[in-house]
């Protein structure tokens, strides 16, 4: 036998599956290194696999949460369930006045057209899974693993939660009176929005998945892995992340982003009383205005930082690193360079230190 | 390798199990769960070697039975239920791959590679770190390549079963086994050779 065994008939043997003239291709793979090895080769992975299997373990467990969905999915239920706080109690049942049901009947076939319209639109965006009535200003958490979320201000004073998963259910519970959670009956996969009042706080963990801020402009506390964070509008901000970049357009107030590998971008940051961006390997850029009171610290170890003051800052910034370079885009003309850079813009009055390795420095107008 | 002509090895009987799907469409009690019962530790173990995530194969084998399970309500066409069910756990998996973004899909090394001498089967289950030897030589393959290997070495199904899951032609399914097998192969041999060949 002078050519090589087929591969099937290889796995069959690693599996000790009988095979056809077995005792002719015994005879060559017992001549034949390169047969014998590629049979001991097939072996071994067969062992790894099956120890792998062997320590799976029972799967009885995921029964019950099947069971449920298929149920779930089986009900004729509403598309969605309120979990309005409490509301004023309904006035009095009255027997209907059919001349004001007459009058009214122009503004309820109106109402259902802009109602169709607003499902339609829903639709597009998720089914609605949960929804709350808010008052006053609440904090909003939401926990996800791989799914991302989106969280949008909403139309009216309520938390509304939308989801692309099929059959997904929420709830929103109130953890006390102004801490409301989003709380998932299984963990979500795809895509999750929650809409909001403006101004709301929001505290968002992910693993992986993306977070979606709009304009909200609450105060915002975001942890995430690996996940990307992009927000349009915030209030004071605590961004954790490992190596997903944070980019935010506005920050209104006190500022804490860290991240590993990822970048920081802030387009405009106001009102920042402190504000602490640092990361390991991600590039840093800040854009914004600071003078009285504003103390602002930027750590990079290998990213470039560039830092961007309106025309109305006064700040000195001081830059420290072992090799980064330093690029004045302002030409204030204050600038000394000895032992670390020293840089002062108008009276000096906001402190900046930035703090590299072999990142560079540059700083720039804003508008 | 030149192949020598030998018959295919026997494929293995699979009983179409009709009976039971139609108890399934008649919405007989019980009848899904015996299904259950007789195939999710399969798919769950499927999944596991995918998403390389207890937590993960747990959150999509369950989402793979709701999706069987409107499935088969709903009428749809099915001849085996194995490698049916392994194809809908194919696709809930790529939902949550694609969802990741610290996948790892190294098809770089994509030439033949040369590894070493196979491992002793024996002295490899000896290791401890077996299974993180395996997840690790598995995270380096891409999604669709792991898939056809475990399909392959730790389902058993057929080329064709295969090639049917993953929507390709059986030559490409033999080829991107015999390369996932390379690239793992390459992955046991470096860390069996100790870690400053495993990089």
């Amino acid at each position: 036998m002078s050519t090589h065994i087929d591969i099937e008939s290889l796995e069959a043997l690693a599996a000790d599956e009988a095979i056809a003239n077995g005792a002719l291709v015994a005879e060559h793979i017992a001549s034949c290194a390169e047969c014998s090895e590629e049979l001991a080769w097939l072996r071994s992975e067969r062992a790894l696999f099956s120890q792998r299997a062997d320590e799976m373990g029972s799967v009885d467990h995921l029964w019950d949460g099947v069971d449920e969905r298929i149920a779930g999915a089986k009900e004729q239920r509403a598309p969605y369930r309120e979990n309005a706080l409490p509301l004023p109690a309904p006035s009095r049942a009255r027997a209907p006045r059919w001349w004001l049901l007459a009058a009214a009947l122009p503004l309820v076939l109106a109402g259902a057209g802009t109602f169709a319209v607003v499902r339609r639109a829903a639709q597009s965006k998720g089914a609605l899974v949960a929804q709350r009535a808010v008052h006053g200003t609440v904090l909003v958490r939401v926990r996800t693993a791989s799914a991302d979320v989106r969280i949008d201000p909403g139309a009216d004073d309520r938390v509304s939660v939308l989801s692309a998963d099929r059959d997904a259910a929420a709830t929103l519970v109130a953890i006390d009176e102004r801490t409301i959670e989003l709380r998932f009956e299984r963990t979500p996969t795809r895509r999750v929005r929650v809409e909001v009042p403006r101004g709301t706080g929001l505290d968002v963990t992910t693993s992986s998945g993306d977070v979606t801020i709009g304009a909200i402009g609450g105060g915002t506390k975001i942890i995430t892995s690996s996940g990307d964070i992009e927000a349009a509008e915030l209030g004071a901000t605590d961004i954790t992340s490992t190596s997903g970049d944070v980019r935010v357009r506005s920050i209104v107030g006190s500022i804490a982003i860290r991240t590993s590998s990822g970048d920081i971008e802030v387009g405009r940051s106001t009102r920042a009383s402190s504000a602490l961006l640092s990361c390991t390997s991600g590039a840093i850029q800040w854009a914004g205005h600071c003078a009285t009171g504003c103390r602002l610290q930027a750590r990079s170890n290998s990213g470039d930082v560039r830092l961007a003051f309106d025309r109305a800052s006064s700040a000195t910034v001081r830059f420290e690193t072992s090799s980064g370079s330093f690029r004045d885009g302002i030409a204030t003309g204050n600038t000394l360079h000895q032992p670390s850079v020293l840089w002062q813009m108008g009276a000096g009055v906001g402190s900046v230190d930035v703090e590299t390795t072999s990142g560079s420095l540059a700083l720039d107008g804003a508008e | 390798m030149n192949a020598m002509e030998l018959p295919s090895p026997r494929a293995p009987v699979v009983p179409l199990e009709r009976a039971l799907i139609e108890r399934v469409r008649a919405g007989e009690a019980g009848a899904f769960r015996e299904l259950f019962r007789s195939h999710a530790a399969r798919v769950r173990r499927f999944l596991r070697n995918l998403l390389d995530s207890d937590a993960a194969a747990d959150e999509a084998t369950q989402e793979c039975f709701v999706r069987a399970h409107a499935a088969l309500t709903g009428g749809a066409a099915v001849e085996s239920l194995a490698p049916w069910l392994l194809g809908v756990a194919r696709n809930v998996a790529r939902e949550q791959q694609r969802s990741r973004k610290n996948l790892v899909a190294l098809e770089a090394d994509d030439e033949e590679q040369r590894v070493s001498p196979a491992p002793d089967p024996e002295a490899l289950l000896l290791g401890r770190e077996a299974d993180a030897l395996l997840s690790r030589a598995l995270e380096r393959l891409s999604d669709d390549r792991r898939a056809a290997l475990v399909l392959r070495v730790d389902q058993g199904l057929g080329y064709d079963d295969i090639a049917s899951i993953l929507r390709w032609n059986v030559a490409r399914v033999k080829n991107e086994i015999h390369r996932a097998r390379m690239q793992l192969r390459a992955a046991i041999a470096a860390k069996s050779n100790g870690p400053e060949d495993a990089r």
